[in-house]
């Protein structure tokens, strides 16, 4: 009963504690961030996509099974109904925005003469680090609309990695883009893990005789 | 300007102000909430029930019986009215 009195904060904590607290979410992209990097080591890199679509549907059944009789559920208000609907829809056109910079940037590569091919072969000399771009993009964009500032952290950690394998000359071009995504993967699933686990000792399983 | 006692209780106040953010929660949301009990919960609900401040519907949720609790509107008169009292009476202050 020691929750601020101030609805908005009350609701705001009360939504994050039942969806976004428990590190759950952490956990499944940092996993297919190392399962993508995996995948590329394999020289299956396309199967990256498959492992975000396998286990983002499992988020909400495995939280329902953990989470239920320690934090229940509610049903948000519909205010936040309309909120997390235009979260959803401004995730939905970062994707968009980085999905186009991606199209853009591969037809850049080709340029080969003018300012185009300046800029295409100083894009060529970063090599597998402009990856970084999108995912840096992704993780900001989720920070700022979900509110979670350790978004803004594993931004700065995939921006570390990558500048890591660029500079310390790990890889040499696209063929080795996996040890800046496998790092960039490391710091959510370890902090997930760790959420998790505080999660679980704060919020024992309820008793409740219904 | 009298402020309704039956919001005013600790409990029963943290109770109401957390169903007033939300559209229904179960009963265990709501003990995660505010750290009650269920005895200290139950009795609590039960008076604001009496009240038609909240509804208290027993379903089944993937087959398990699940408490819901819903504030009525009558509660939400009574909770904005509360709110109003209190603001009125700590800025006379």
């Amino acid at each position: 009963m020691n929750e601020p009195l101030n609805l908005e904060t009350l609701e705001e904590n009360a939504y994050q504690r039942n969806n976004l607290n428990d590190g759950m979410w952490d956990i499944i992209i940092g996993l297919c961030l190392i399962l993508w990097s995996v995948a590329l080591f394999t020289e299956y890199g396309a199967l990256g996509g498959v492992w975000f679509a396998c286990l983002f549907p499992m988020v909400a059944p495995i939280r329902k099974k953990l989470m239920r009789n320690r934090v229940g559920s509610a049903v948000p208000s519909v205010a936040r109904q309309k909120k997390e609907s235009s979260k959803r829809k401004a995730m939905i056109y970062t994707f968009g925005f980085t999905f186009l910079m991606g199209v853009a940037a591969l037809a850049l590569f080709a340029a080969d003469s003018g300012t185009l091919g300046k800029l295409a072969e100083a894009m060529r000399g970063l090599g597998s680090s402009i990856l970084a771009i999108p995912l840096i993009l992704i993780a900001i964009a989720t920070g700022i609309a979900y509110k979670i500032p350790r978004c803004f952290g594993y931004a700065f950690f995939i921006l570390a990695s990558f500048a890591l394998v660029h500079f310390v000359d790990l890889n040499a071009g696209w063929s080795h883009t996996h040890f800046g995504i496998l790092l960039s993967g490391i710091a959510p699933t370890a902090t997930g893990f760790a959420m998790l686990g505080k999660f679980l000792k704060e919020h024992p399983v309820l008793d409740v005789p219904e | 300007m009298t402020l309704d006692p039956l919001i005013h209780a600790p409990a029963r106040l943290a109770i109401l102000s957390h169903l007033y953010v939300v559209e229904s929660a179960d009963a265990t949301w709501m003990l995660a909430q505010t750290g009650l009990t269920w005895g200290n919960l139950s009795s609590h609900m039960s008076k604001l029930e009496s009240a038609a401040y909240i509804e208290v519907q027993k379903e089944f949720v993937d087959r398990k019986p699940t408490t819901i609790l819903r504030m009525t509107s009558a509660g939400r008169k009574a909770f904005d009215a509360y709110r109003k009292t209190m603001r009125e009476l700590l800025d006379e202050s």
